[in-house]
């Protein structure tokens, strides 16, 4: 975890969880669909994990996580929905759907009013897109026919696809140009900052930034599009999409009922991310208090999303051979077991020796470099992406990672350790580089006939 | 943001033209027969397409403002029509003449008439092409004539071997006979209601995809005069609806007002003596600001024949 795109540390053991917490209602979108993706998908996972000759150990950390979340969970009737109702927002702890689409708006209105109206728009949109309906009173089909439908109708024969909506509001929806924007004048979470320039960030400006951010999740790429595209819609007037970012593959498991992705240097990421169970570590971890100010007070229950767009440089890694990726890491590519030893799950030994009298896992490792014990004990939860965005012209992938992680203070959760990971992770020095970059307050959810961020605005 | 999440259409600029030409043109050679015609055709029950065709539900007094309107904008499309047919001819005179400096400085100006009117002047599948077509519309062994050769041999690009003498004057003349023929047949094009709110709607249309890019004047730049006309066509068609809209939707009526005043205020900022800044000379942030000026009225404008013909 932590600052690092790639690979757990933490060290925190398999069963570290709390199973029992994981249907507490600070959690409402946990882990209740991640019991039904285990009847659905969690048994070919086991299946195919066995089949890649996984050591008997990792099958069964994974049988004793599934039967305890089996036995916690409560049955959801409809699992295709994830309620957009909740104290926190969806799209945080629930387990990571397949799909992206992440978008920055630009809000161009100055109007206090018209925002907060475009916030109950979305809110009723997001509302019906969640629950596998389209947007508006009349959907894409059943409006006046010399009108645009209401809906735009690429999602009619789908269902809800497990998609969530989380908002988010960038530095900019507070000021702009060194001036109060809606009223908002002490109103910016002091944990809000402008993030610092890290060494090596190449960021673009239409890649960085924004006002809102929506994050859509769903297994299905057509419904994360169709929400981001109709939201865009309703906001013409009002906002303006800054960037926007696809992401074709999970590279973080968010419930233990999930088995661990590969990002595109082909190694297991986030082995010891954060997980929906750990209720006690997100309280400390993800979600955010309610700062030190009465102004800040609307973000208790909310959380901090950083996203940077991370491009690798995939060309040059797939000719490094494999003992070096491997050192680089500090896993084993197959497995993704620590080089110090033992399993996937196995907490990583950085002390131990090889006969060459050199640590096993490298001092330049990433999961030493990015491991809670050398950052404070600090950890993140992450909910990151493949991505791909066609090629550069040169003939190489514009590919990488489209890294999200929710924290309770990038303060101390993330710019100690994205600094430090800058300056000494040699697979961040030439492997990767920083194109796109946002922060945005996340605040907590949506109770049933409120609207987005109701607190920033009472 | 269009350009990134709605990649523009596959098809040429022609072909789109020519889909929307259809419908015009089936529905001018209908309009003799609306009240039958179209209502036979129409797929859905109870739309009405136009003031002589509403619901009988309708009350006269509506009736007497929609077709109020309709003669206003029939009246508008007239006077821009004879416009450019005399601008064309000024244009043409100079620039057979080889005096460029002239027909340069009458190029964007004369052009403005014609975007004012351009779904109407759209619906002669014939004609547009000839008037029109830019290079990159061309199919392989089509004669290229109209006013974007004449920009390309005006504004030539570094390596353009100009026209001769003997084509300027063959272009100059087949450019006033079309707008010629064109003046003629839009006199008898019948608008109703319907085209007039779909005509607003494909005018800003055509800023969001030709004009906001750059894409319509490649060579001269002059893409904000071409801008500027659309909007002002669309405004007109607005303005002739309006009294109607605001009986039915008054909401909207107001929205589009603000919306087009607000779009009106965006591209005033480039105002420059006459005319405007070349395209080429906006940032990307200013092309940015207009784009999302554009959206922020294509919304509502999209619903404005809905809510008038409903």
């Amino acid at each position: 975890m932590s600052g690092c795109p790639f690979s757990g540390n933490s060290g925190q053991t398999p069963d570290g969880g709390a199973p029992g917490d994981a249907a507490a209602p600070a959690a409402p979108a946990g882990t209740g669909e991640g019991k039904r993706r285990l009847s659905r998908r969690g048994l070919l996972s086991l299946a195919g994990a066995g089949g890649a000759g996984a050591v008997a150990g990792l099958a069964a950390g994974f049988l004793s996580h599934d039967a305890v979340t089996a036995a916690a969970a409560p049955v959801l009737l409809d699992g295709d929905v994830i309620p957009f109702h909740g104290d926190r927002q969806a799209g945080i702890t629930t387990s990571a759907q397949d799909r992206l689409h992440i978008a920055a708006f630009d809000v161009v209105t100055e109007d206090r009013a018209a925002l907060i109206q475009l916030l109950k728009d979305w809110t009723a949109a997001a509302e019906a897109m969640t629950a596998g309906r389209g947007t508006g009173g009349t959907g894409a089909v059943n409006g006046p026919y010399d009108a645009p439908p209401e809906d735009t109708g690429e999602t009619l024969d789908l269902g809800a696809g497990r998609l969530t909506l989380t908002f988010g509001f960038g530095p900019g929806l507070f000021a702009k140009d060194g001036k109060a924007r809606f009223d908002l004048d002490g109103r910016r979470p002091d944990a809000l900052i402008d993030l610092p320039h890290f060494p090596g960030d190449d960021l673009q400006p239409g890649r960085t930034g924004g006002d809102i951010v929506v994050q859509a999740c769903a297994d299905d790429p057509q419904v994360a599009v169709h929400a981001i595209r109709n939201l865009a819609r309703i906001g013409f007037g009002q906002t303006r999409v800054r960037w926007s970012q696809l992401g074709f593959g999970r590279t973080s498991s968010t419930s233990r009922s999930q088995t661990t992705p590969r990002n595109l240097f082909g190694f297991k990421d986030g082995t010891n991310n954060l997980k929906a169970e750990d209720t006690a570590l997100l309280e400390k971890h993800v979600w955010a208090g309610p700062g030190t100010r009465p102004g800040e007070a609307w973000m208790a229950g909310g959380t901090y999303l950083v996203a940077r767009r991370i491009r690798m440089h995939i060309e040059i890694w797939d000719r490094t051979s494999l003992r070096e990726q491997e050192g680089l890491i500090g896993r084993t590519k197959g497995v993704g077991a620590p080089l110090s030893g033992g399993d996937e799950f196995t907490a990583p030994d950085f002390d131990t020796t090889g006969h060459t009298g050199e640590p096993l896992i490298p001092l330049d490792a990433h999961v030493r470099l990015a491991h809670p014990s050398r950052n404070d004990g600090v950890k993140m939860l992450r909910r990151g992406y493949n991505y791909t965005d066609g090629s550069d012209g040169l003939g190489h992938l514009d590919a990488g990672l489209f890294f999200i992680a929710f924290v309770t203070d990038p303060r101390t959760h993330y710019v100690p350790m994205q600094r430090a990971m800058a300056k000494e992770d040699t697979l961040a020095l030439e492997y990767l580089k920083h194109t796109g970059s946002g922060l945005f307050a996340v605040p907590p959810g949506t109770k049933a006939g409120g609207f987005i961020g109701e607190g920033l605005f009472t | 943001m269009p350009s990134n999440l709605m990649p523009k259409t596959a098809l040429p600029k022609t072909a789109s033209r020519f889909r929307k030409t259809l419908a015009l043109v089936a529905a001018a050679t209908a309009a003799p027969l609306a009240l039958t015609g179209c209502m036979a055709s129409s797929p859905t029950p109870g739309a009405s397409t136009g003031s002589v065709q509403v619901s009988p539900a309708v009350d006269a007094d509506l009736r007497d403002v929609l077709d109020t309107g309709t003669r206003q904008y029939s009246a508008y499309v007239k006077d821009q029509t004879d416009q450019l047919v005399t601008g064309t001819k000024a244009f043409a005179e100079a620039y057979a003449a080889g005096d460029a400096a002239k027909a340069r400085g009458l190029y964007a100006a004369t052009r403005m008439h014609w975007e004012r009117i351009e779904p109407v002047a759209e619906s002669f599948a014939d004609l547009d092409p000839k008037l029109d077509a830019r290079e990159a519309d061309l199919e392989p062994g089509q004669e290229w004539t109209g006013w974007h050769r004449a920009e390309k041999d005006l504004f030539p690009p570094a390596g353009f071997a100009p026209l001769m003498a003997a084509e300027r004057t063959a272009l100059a003349t087949q450019l006033v006979a079309d707008t010629e023929d064109l003046a003629q047949r839009t006199g008898s094009v019948e608008l109703s209601t319907d085209k007039i709110g779909n005509g607003a709607k494909e005018l800003l249309d055509e800023v969001a995809t030709g004009k906001v890019t750059g894409e319509e004047e490649i060579w001269s730049h002059t893409d904000l005069w071409d801008f500027q006309a659309n909007v002002d066509g669309a405004r007109t068609a607005f303005e002739s609806l309006k009294p109607a809209l605001q009986r039915r939707d008054p909401a909207l009526a107001e929205a589009l007002e603000v919306k087009f005043a607000a779009l009106q205020d965006g591209l005033k900022k480039h105002t420059k003596g006459d005319g405007f800044t070349y395209y080429n000379e906006l940032s990307q942030s200013e092309v940015q600001q207009l784009a999302a000026l554009v959206d922020a009225l294509g919304e509502p404008l999209a619903k404005l024949t809905s809510a008038v013909v409903q």
